[in-house]
């Protein structure tokens, strides 16, 4: 009696591993991979933010730069400067292209970092798919490796979540382009209009 | 020994008992609350006694106070234990310790009171203990110091011979009258106000402890002249505070004013005090502060601007005050019949004349340095408010940015270019100004102005081919234009259009060259335009003419205007003169703005022009 009783014990374990087991750690893995999307998506909200609000700055600095290269022409114009050398001398204009070549190494900052943030994005795009792809294995097939995809999306949020609150760039540090070169580049402009 | 005696510098003529000396011990002394007996005791310190303390000195008052305390240690039944209560040495008023104070008693003072008669060694029973600074020394024999003592309460005990010797000699002294009071001790407890009780089997060393214990006791009886007058002075101290904390300027603290309430007929105003007013407004923040420096440069680049149209205005006024004395010195030459310069120094008028002309250019020439000074400095201060205003635009994403610095440079830059009269001012010295001879030469006749115009003729030409051949570079320095050249002219691509050299303008001209397709056109030195060239120009399609070399503007010419389709019209030249035509003219003028015209004059007539709307 004993003895039936114990097979019986264990032949129910058995079972109860054999069906339960697999259950169990799709279980976890369908809410990693739930919870790995919930921050990619919480990520990319934030990323698309950031890139918004750059690409608007961006807009903001070029208008800035239009209009001063359009004072530029204007005193070129009514002053009838044709050299780089004259045209430095009228403190308008020498400060207008001062203030381009700032507003330019400003502008390269950001586009750096909006393509940056693109990237980014598109990456999480990427794991996103990737993660709802092996959710419905996970689903359909109970099981799947998914440490290796979790991984990599560890890897994409331990980059870009530092990275939203840092300044999109640095002011101290940009490049600056030679205000003769902006000069030339108006006067270009400037011919090829008329 | 564990005595001290306490000193009340009580004036007052009957025997009191300081209650405060109690307070004024604090820790050290353990207060025992009087015994029914103890404070009955005290009542029945005799008048006289009384009377005598104060005669023999107000300033001291022994106030012995002691403590019962049974120790089962010993056999006794009850120890007496003699504390005393230590008088402030503010209440002595000499500032001396109490030791001091009781040497200074005299004992004849009481030998004549009525406790001469008492028994000597009740005396000595009554005799001062050493000084607590000598107890706490060691100096007083512990042997002797368990033996019970009395000492009494009233003030002439207080005047009892102080002790003459060191320490333990005055112990000795305490010892006997305890000794021999010590069967008095507890039959004399019922009737004596306070009875000191030490206990005897303290011999075991335990008494310099003791000593460093001993805690003073005051028994407090009914309510004495001191303690009258401390309660005077809490109460007081108290209204004092009271009346502090209503009006703290009297310790130079300020207190926020009060609202003060007009009383007026209207409903009552209530004034705020200004630092009230301050401490409501919500402080700026950075940003604000940044935004206010700003806008600060901004102003002074106004504040500049006027400045130099003033100057401007300054140099008009010498331009046309030559300009009348060239005609007088030319109406004198036709009337004197003068040709040269030798003869026309002969005659003052014209020599002074000369004169006047030779400082009014010199003027000129000189303003042209605040002029270049002010032009500078509207330069760059615009040049670092946009850089500030670029940058408080990306401080939100941008790292690096230093807007302190951006506000030091702009402060820096106000402080440089504010005007003032040393920053404004004309050097006069070491310079030359145009010779006499020089500007007689000028003034002949205007035959150099007509040389001049057969050259500027000749340029003119010369542009003129450019342009018809497509080549626009030297547009802007023509100065006269034929219809052939406007026509040419009119075909110019591009947006601006500057002929500030241009002095004149036909009409046939004006009909070709206002067919030009640009936006703007600046032909700023034209002085006069004819109504047949104005309408020509009020028919152009473009959106702003600058025609700041107008000094009239006729109505005729404002008629015409109604018709212009642009929306920006400068005329920073027009003069407002109160004659009827004027009048009309800003009639149209206003009309004109209200029809959504921008327009650009100076500021009077801005003025004029606004009260003629309203």
């Amino acid at each position: 009696m004993k003895k039936h009783l114990i097979s019986i014990s264990l032949t129910s374990l058995m079972i109860y591993l054999l069906f339960c087991g697999p259950s169990y750690a799709s279980e976890h893995k369908t809410s990693e991979l739930h919870r790995k999307m919930a921050e990619i998506s919480s990520l990319q909200q934030k990323l698309s933010q950031k890139i918004r609000l750059a690409m608007q700055k961006q807009e903001q600095l070029s208008q800035r730069v239009d209009e001063l290269e359009k004072e530029i022409k204007h005193e070129k114009e009514q002053l009838q400067i044709d050299s780089y050398q004259k045209a430095i001398r009228n403190p308008r204009i020498e400060f207008d292209l001062k203030l381009i070549q700032l507003l330019i190494g400003y502008i390269y900052g950001i586009n750096e970092k909006i393509s940056s943030f693109q990237n980014g994005y598109q990456t999480l795009v990427f794991f996103q798919q990737q993660a709802q792809d092996d959710l419905r294995m996970i689903k359909t097939l109970n099981d799947m490796e998914i440490d290796k995809l979790i991984t990599q999306i560890n890897s994409v949020l331990d980059e870009f979540f530092p990275e939203l609150g840092k300044p999109v760039f640095d002011a101290q540090n940009i490049p600056m382009k030679n205000t003769e070169k902006i000069w030339n580049e108006i006067i270009q402009q400037q011919n090829a209009r008329s | 020994m564990a005595e001290k005696e306490g000193i009340d510098n009580n004036d007052s003529k009957k025997s009191e008992f300081s209650s405060l000396e109690e307070f004024d011990l604090d820790d050290q002394i353990e207060i025992i609350l009087p015994e029914k007996d103890t404070v009955e005791a005290l009542d029945v310190v005799p008048e006289e006694d009384i009377r005598e303390e104060a005669e023999n000195g107000p300033s001291q008052e022994v106030v012995p106070e002691e403590a019962v305390r049974e120790e089962p240690k010993n056999g006794h039944s009850q120890e007496v234990v003699l504390e005393e209560v230590v008088g402030e040495d503010e209440e002595n008023g000499s500032g001396q310790s109490d030791s001091d104070i009781f040497k200074e008693i005299k004992l004849p003072s009481n030998s004549d009171d009525g406790e001469s008669e008492r028994p000597p060694k009740d005396k000595g029973a009554e005799n001062f203990s050493p000084t607590a600074d000598e107890q706490k020394d060691g100096q007083s024999d512990p042997s002797k110091i368990d033996e019970p003592y009395f000492l009494g309460v009233d003030g002439e005990e207080s005047h009892d011979e102080p002790p003459k010797g060191p320490g333990p000699h005055s112990v000795n002294d305490g010892g006997e009258g305890q000794e021999s009071g010590k069967s008095d001790i507890k039959s004399k407890k019922d009737i004596e106000p306070a009875e000191n009780q030490k206990d005897r089997n303290d011999k075991n060393g335990d008494s310099v402890k003791f000593a460093e214990k001993s805690k003073a006791k005051t028994i407090i009886g009914n309510w004495t002249f001191t303690q009258i007058i401390i309660g005077l002075t809490l109460l007081l101290m108290s209204f004092a505070g009271g009346v502090i904390c209503m009006n703290p300027a009297f310790l130079g603290f300020k207190k926020e004013a009060e609202p003060i309430t007009l009383k007026t007929r209207e409903p009552s105003l209530t004034v705020v005090p200004a630092s009230k007013q301050v401490e409501s407004a919500k402080p700026l923040s950075k940003n604000d502060i940044y935004i206010a420096k700003i806008s600060e440069a901004g102003l002074l680049r106004d504040e500049l601007r006027s400045k130099k149209e003033e100057i401007y205005q300054l140099k008009q006024y010498y331009q046309n005050g030559i300009t009348d004395l060239t005609t007088q010195i030319n109406r004198e030459l036709q009337e004197g019949n003068i040709t040269s310069y030798s003869e026309a120094l002969k005659n003052r008028r014209i020599e002074l004349n000369l004169r006047t002309i030779q400082r009014r250019r010199f003027y000129i020439q000189r303003l042209e340095e605040p002029i270049r000074w002010i032009k500078q400095g509207r330069e760059e201060l615009l040049y670092l408010k946009r850089k500030a205003e670029f940058d408080l635009n990306l401080i939100d994403i941008a790292g690096g940015i230093d807007m302190d610095r951006h506000m030091r440079h702009i402060d820096a830059a106000i402080q440089k270019y504010r005007p003032s009269a040393e920053k404004l001012a004309i050097r006069r010295e070491h310079a030359d100004p145009t010779p006499l001879e020089t500007i007689w030469g000028q003034q002949i006749k205007g035959q150099k102005k007509n040389n001049d115009q057969v050259l500027s003729n000749g340029m003119d030409q010369e542009i003129s081919e450019e342009i018809c051949s497509g080549n626009y570079e030297r547009t802007a320095e023509l100065t006269s234009m034929s219809a052939v050249t406007a026509r040419c002219l009119s075909k110019k691509p591009g947006s601006d259009l500057f002929l500030n050299r241009l002095t004149a303008l036909s009409p046939k001209a004006a009909e070709h060259l206002f067919k030009w397709r640009g936006s703007w056109i600046c032909i700023n030195g034209i002085k006069e335009l004819s109504p047949s060239a104005a309408q020509h120009l009020f028919k152009w399609e473009g959106k702003w003419i600058s025609l700041n070399g107008l000094t009239e503007f006729a109505p005729e010419l404002a008629t015409c205007l109604m018709a212009w389709e642009g929306n920006q019209l400068e005329l920073m030249g027009l003069r407002y003169n109160k004659r009827n035509a004027d009048q009309k003219t800003l009639k149209y003028l206003a009309l004109w703005q209200t029809m959504g015209g921008k327009l650009f004059v100076a500021d009077d007539l801005r003025q004029e022009i606004e009260r003629v709307t309203m």
